[in-house]
């Protein structure tokens, strides 16, 4: 009995591994043309914005191109997202999206691509080499403008007061540095030069630790009056944190103790934005459906040998500046409905309150 | 009593005691080398702070110390707390009362401890491998129902009592830590007081010995299970009241602190003996460290070993006390 079992469990392996050779599909043998797949590999699906960017890729791909998307999420990790290179390579799929978090791992990545010769196109963190086509969301520019509202905004209110800036961050994401906290700090001081930054927590992406961060922030610099979260999350658990401690309030918009600034553009921070009783009073909104539509039209210009696959080629999109006194809320509500398909009344929400 | 029984006994007491003394110094000096450091540490308002970060930590370890002491260990805690904050943010959103939520989330927190207990207990299955799975499970659950939602958290749409319970307050004292203070009181009875403890130390001990004594083991480990996963359904509905949000990526290393708490209060891995008052000490210590190193604006990075250096320490410490002891 034990040697059928280890006879059937040998050819069942082998047959594992060789029907694959002699079925069909190998090669272009004529009959119908095959849809493209495309491989899809988010940094995370675990955040609004991502899930929202695969949904707006996967109808447009469809809808545009009739290539089909499959996504694999690479789970904030180098060799997750190395690995679902590799099963997309298996897979034969005709075209790589790829947003994954170390510059130089995604320059092996590439390399594996290529050598299948799968093209490849890279999201938000560019390969080291500088070596393919790549999409980037220019951050930096609307950082540095919500950093100018904010001091502009506090200057306003409250005259002559020092600003002190405290940051609910990624600190080891390099490029949240670059396009979102350096420039959101230079912003500041662009407008007041003896602004200073007091603290710059870890908040993890999660909402409890960016509230844990803040509390402790409160305790060390109770005089901290521009509170920025590199997140939606870290905004929010920030917010969370104020108002727990009597703060994070506002009057008919004027901010009594501090504005809360975050990054993304979701619901729920949209919904403190327009809170005229709320201290969170600006953000910059993520575009999923337009960084999805960019990159899918970057990757069909490679596959269709209007673009070259290795040649590096940047390509920018922009995030929307919101805040509360700039943009109507009319705007943040299409801004939500198209981009991330919410079906939230941010009007009749806030009312409710 | 045997008197080499007894003698063995007493060197174990004594050695727990001489423990719970040394963390007690440990804690001391921490803080008064944070209140040397930073005058901002000694203050009201730090402290209340610190004891609500650490709060559900101590809730969870209140059960799951004697879990561990019984040999067994829940690494899925995270995980159940994460998914039970967004079923409780879900159901109040979707027409279900606040206050029946609360007691709900906390029984889906329930529902997992059965399915821990039954798991190791009757399947006996090893409790790594049994929680892990749960882990997965939860943590899957907690985003599928964000993603029926509509997005990565159940934000939106909650009803105006939702953050009622997470944020009000006695005076100064919010009204969840009185609550989670009082059932850590009732947990330390159970540790201090009653037959339940005494099986899970035998369990943990000599499981053989406890069959063959006539403790009901698997009842026993059921029901320690049950006690981790009810505190943690609690933690996961307090936590999400307070946030304002049920979110999925909450709790992603709620075991480790639960872990370290447990460990580093004198809580041996392998089960036999351990020290409810040490896990109160330990939790207390790591989020002073933590609280600290916030005050101090030291980078993040530098915490996370400095937490890891923590843990190996308490463990060397444990036992270079129970050889000099022992």
């Amino acid at each position: 009995m034990k040697k059928l079992l280890i006879v059937l469990v040998a050819l069942t392996m082998l047959a594992a591994f060789t029907v694959p050779v002699f079925s069909g599909g190998q090669g272009e043998t004529g009959g119908a043309k095959k849809d493209l797949v495309i491989g899809k590999i988010p940094i995370t699906m675990e955040a609004n914005y991502h899930q929202a960017h695969v949904k707006h890729l996967i109808s447009y791909a469809k809808e545009q191109y009739g290539a089909e998307v499959t996504v694999i999420d690479g789970a904030f990790s180098s060799d997750v997202a190395m690995s679902a290179v590799e099963t997309f390579i298996a897979q034969g799929v005709d075209g790589i999206l790829l947003h994954s978090i170390d510059e130089k791992v995604i320059d092996s990545m590439v390399k594996e691509s290529h050598r299948a010769d799968i093209p490849i196109v890279t999201f938000y963190i560019p390969t080291a080499s500088r070596s393919v086509p790549h999409l980037q969301i220019n951050e930096a520019e609307t950082s540095f403008q919500m950093g100018v509202a904010a001091a502009k905004k506090w200057n306003e209110w409250y005259p002559g007061d020092q600003i002190y800036i405290g940051v609910v961050d990624y600190l080891a994401v390099e490029i949240v540095q670059k396009h979102r906290t350096g420039p959101f700090i230079a912003g500041v001081l662009s407008v007041d030069p003896t602004a200073q930054v007091v603290s710059k927590l870890e908040g993890s992406a999660s909402v409890n630790k960016a509230m844990e961060a803040m509390q402790d922030m409160l305790q060390a610099h109770p005089e901290v009056n521009i509170v920025y979260g590199a997140n939606a999350d870290h905004a929010l658990g920030a917010l969370a944190a104020l108002e727990n401690a009597g703060r994070g309030k506002a009057v008919d918009g004027k901010c009594l103790t501090e504005i809360v600034v975050g990054t993304d553009g979701t619901e729920g921070e949209l919904l403190k934005v327009y809170d005229p009783t709320c201290s969170m009073k600006i953000t910059q909104g993520l575009q999923p459906a337009v960084n999805a539509k960019a990159e899918m039209d970057m990757l069909m210009k490679i596959i269709n040998g209007q673009t070259p696959r290795d040649e590096w080629l940047e390509l920018d999109t922009y995030d929307l500046f919101i805040s509360y006194w700039d943009t109507p809320i009319e705007e943040a509500q299409e801004f939500i409905e198209y981009q991330y398909f919410s079906d939230v009344n941010l009007k009749e929400a806030i009312a409710s309150k | 009593m045997n008197p080499i029984a007894a003698k063995a006994q007493e060197k174990k007491y004594f050695s727990f005691d001489f423990q719970i003394i040394v963390l007690v110094g440990v804690l001391a000096l921490v803080m008064i080398i944070s209140a040397v450091l930073t005058d901002k540490f000694f203050t009201y308002p730090n402290i209340m702070n610190v004891l609500q970060q650490v709060a559900m930590i101590m809730l969870t370890g209140s059960a799951a110390t004697l879990l561990m002491i019984s040999g067994n260990f829940d690494l899925s805690v995270g995980m159940v707390l994460a998914f039970t904050g967004v079923m409780h943010a879900f159901m109040s959103k979707n027409g279900i009362p606040t206050n029946v939520s609360m007691i709900l989330s906390i029984l889906i927190g329930s529902g997992f401890g059965l399915i821990n207990g039954y798991l190791v207990a009757f399947l006996k299955i090893t409790p790594v491998i049994a929680t892990l799975g749960t882990m997965y499970a939860a943590r899957g659950l907690a985003y599928i129902i964000a993603w029926v939602d509509g997005g990565a958290n159940v934000t939106t749409g909650l009803p105006i009592d939702f953050e009622v319970f997470g944020r009000s307050m006695v005076g100064s004292v919010p009204v969840f830590l009185i609550i989670v203070f009082i059932i850590i009181a009732f947990f330390y009875f159970v540790y201090a007081k009653t037959n339940l403890s005494k099986y899970a130390f035998a369990i943990g001990g000599n499981n053989r010995a406890a069959v063959l004594s006539g403790v009901k083991v698997s009842m026993v480990i059921l029901l320690l299970y049950l006690f981790v996963g009810t505190l943690t359904g609690f933690a996961g509905m307090t936590l999400a009241s307070r946030m304002g949000t049920g979110a999925p990526n909450v709790g992603a290393d709620f075991h480790f602190d639960v872990i370290v708490a447990i460990v580093l209060g004198g809580t041996s891995i392998y089960g036999g003996e351990g020290s409810f008052l040490g896990m109160i000490l330990g939790a207390l210590i790591v989020g002073f460290v933590g609280n600290a190193l916030n005050l101090l604006d030291v980078m993040f990075f530098y915490q996370i070993v400095v937490k890891g250096l923590i843990l190996l320490g308490a463990v060397l410490l444990t036992r270079k006390i129970k050889d000099t002891i022992g």
